[in-house]
């Protein structure tokens, strides 16, 4: 489904990916894995359409992605949830949802599956998004990504800043929602337990490389996997 | 009580001219120091219309046309070089720009036209209004100020095109992310802005007559208009917008018209120390500068746009 061949990319002089192949196949959660500074937003950045690569190819369902602006990746299926949520801080909650599917109506159905899975909005339906907490914060973005019905899910670190009942209880939700829709999921992640139980296969990302790849597993036992990234082994 | 409707009168088009700057301010970072000229051009042309026997209606048409006509063109040619700046650096470009175009398009006006002015009379004796005597034209351009006005906060609340409107002046990446174009939603803003200039250039004829010479203190009224309103916010534009007319009014009648533009930009001032958010003030938001505002709203080196996809399409053809 997606396809990232030999990217490169930076900011000006920096470059900061230096050949990073990967895919993703229908109905695959594939874990990004990396410390802090590793490029995992810079990857996908660069797969949502925000950021320009200075080299390689990138295609979604065998299209290239290069010419397509941001906007036209995001209504062709591809949704990224960014790390700092972006948001409409003074539309509420209802808003911000119902925006997901631009150009079209949301469906009510849609909404539904929203709040089900993630119940605290309901109570939150008329509040502006710029005062929620930032865990709601996290569900309202989720929720605006999934009601655009995406075919690939692509979350950058979407447990950044939440505590750890939060985390686990938006992890739960995204788990719930690959059981009932078998969606296709590229999420970037520093929280390895969790993100593993989920994933069926991880990339190990370290500065700009490819480092280590694999099921989730075969991650979750390798000496030098657990060593940087479970402080353990 | 004469005033007050005075006030009315000139405030609702200081309105439509604030609203008319801050949306594209709002929208793209482009403070826009040509548009008061946008404004004087198309009524020239308007006035020439009418000076060749055109009925009203046509000179009318052709005024409001040609601002939005003028308002595209210049936002595709002169104004794609600021696009590709982001942050500081665009707004800065984009003074550059307008003011250079509002120096053209002054200087074209004043050496092909310097007598001509553009003025709709309006038959009939005044209207009495809350026991103010009113002329029927001021009436009318009060009315017509109050119906666009109108007219674009039912655009942007009410419609689809509305609401992409505002997400994009809210948070350019997130509407990217949610499948919105800010570059098809440009398009729709320049021309509402033009429309809107079209319309101040209608309603200032018919309250009194625009001048050759009018452009800059147009646009210095708009400026202090969107500033009042909070750069960027439409609703405050059009609340300062008639605040400041009230202000204006009220000034003239005491101090004197030659006082009028110190008692205003001072009632601005005051305005932007107590408020530094606007008029309207924080609705709500927690406390943000602007400057913060604007550096994450149009941030970034690696922020990818649609002239960049248009670049990156070019250059696989190139
Ligand atoms: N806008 C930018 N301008 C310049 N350099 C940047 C920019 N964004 C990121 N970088 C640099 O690129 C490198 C990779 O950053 P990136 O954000 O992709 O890492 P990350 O893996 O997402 O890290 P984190 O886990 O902290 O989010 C870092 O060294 C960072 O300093
Ligand atoms: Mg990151």
């Amino acid at each position: 489904m997606l396809e990232v061949r030999d990217l490169h990319a930076g900011y000006g002089e920096l470059a900061v990916l230096h050949g990073v192949d990967l895919s993703v196949g229908v109905g695959e959660v594939v874990a990004l894995i990396g410390a802090n500074g590793a490029g995992k937003t810079t990857l996908l950045r660069c797969v949502a359409g925000l950021h320009r690569p200075s080299a390689g190819a990138l295609t979604f369902d065998g299209a290239p992605l290069a010419a397509r602006s941001a906007a036209a990746i995001a209504r062709a299926g591809l949704r990224l949830v960014p790390s700092d949520r972006r948001l409409f801080p003074q539309l509420t909650v209802r808003e911000n949802l119902l925006l997901g599917a631009h150009p079209r109506r949301v469906a009510s159905a849609d909404l539904r599956r929203v709040t089900a899975l993630f119940p605290r909005l309901a109570e939150r339906w008329g509040q502006r998004a710029g005062t929620l907490s930032g865990g709601e914060q996290q569900m309202v973005a989720v929720g605006r990504a999934l009601v655009g019905r995406p075919r690939l899910l692509v979350l950058d670190e979407p447990t950044t800043g939440l505590a750890p009942p939060l985390a686990a209880e938006l992890y739960a939700a995204l788990a719930s929602l690959r059981t009932e829709t078998g969606i296709t999921v590229l999420v970037a992640e520093q929280q390895l337990p969790r993100v593993l139980a989920m994933a069926e296969r991880g990339i190990v990302l370290e500065r700009g490389r490819v480092r280590h790849r694999g099921s989730s597993t075969e991650l979750a036992d390798d000496p030098a996997v657990r060593r940087a990234y479970l402080g353990v082994g | 009580m004469a005033i007050v409707l005075d006030g009315s009168v000139l405030g609702l088009q200081l309105a439509v001219l604030g609203v008319g700057i801050s949306l594209v301010f709002g929208l793209s970072g482009v403070l826009d120091l040509a548009y008061g000229a946008k404004v004087v051009a198309a009524a020239i042309v308007g006035s020439l219309v009418l000076a060749g026997g055109g009925p009203v209606l046509l000179g009318v048409a052709v005024t409001v046309g040609l601002a939005v006509v003028l308002s595209l063109g210049i936002d595709r040619t002169v104004l794609a070089p600021v696009y590709r700046r982001h942050g500081e650096a665009r707004v800065v470009l984009s003074l550059l720009v307008t003011l250079a175009v509002a120096f053209v398009i002054d200087g074209v006006l004043v050496s092909r036209w310097p007598h001509a002015a553009f003025s709709l009379a309006v038959a009939g004796p005044p209207v009495d209004v809350l026991g103010v005597r009113m002329r029927g034209g001021s009436l009318l351009a009060a009315g017509l100020g109050l119906v666009a006005l109108a007219a674009t906060f039912l655009l942007l609340h009410t419609t689809r095109a509305g609401r992409a409107i505002r997400c994009v002046i809210q948070d350019e990446e997130g509407a990217q992310l949610c499948g919105i174009e800010p570059a098809r939603v440009r398009t729709v803003v320049v021309v509402l802005s033009g429309a809107l200039a079209g319309v101040v250039a209608v309603a200032q004829g018919l309250a009194s007559s625009v001048a050759v010479a009018d452009g800059f203190d147009l646009t210095i009224l708009a400026v202090v208009v969107a500033v009042v309103g909070g750069l960027g916010r439409v609703a405050g534009a059009a609340v300062a917008g008639v605040v400041l007319g009230l202000v204006h009014a009220l000034a003239t009648a005491t101090v004197g018209a030659s006082a009028t533009w110190v008692v205003l930009l001072l009632a601005a001032a005051v305005t932007i120390v107590l408020r530094p958010e606007g008029i309207l003030g924080l609705g709500g938001r927690a406390p943000r500068r602007h400057t913060a505002r604007w550096s994450r709203r149009i941030a970034g080196p690696d922020r990818t746009t649609d002239d960049d996809a248009a670049d990156r399409a070019g250059e696989g053809r190139g």
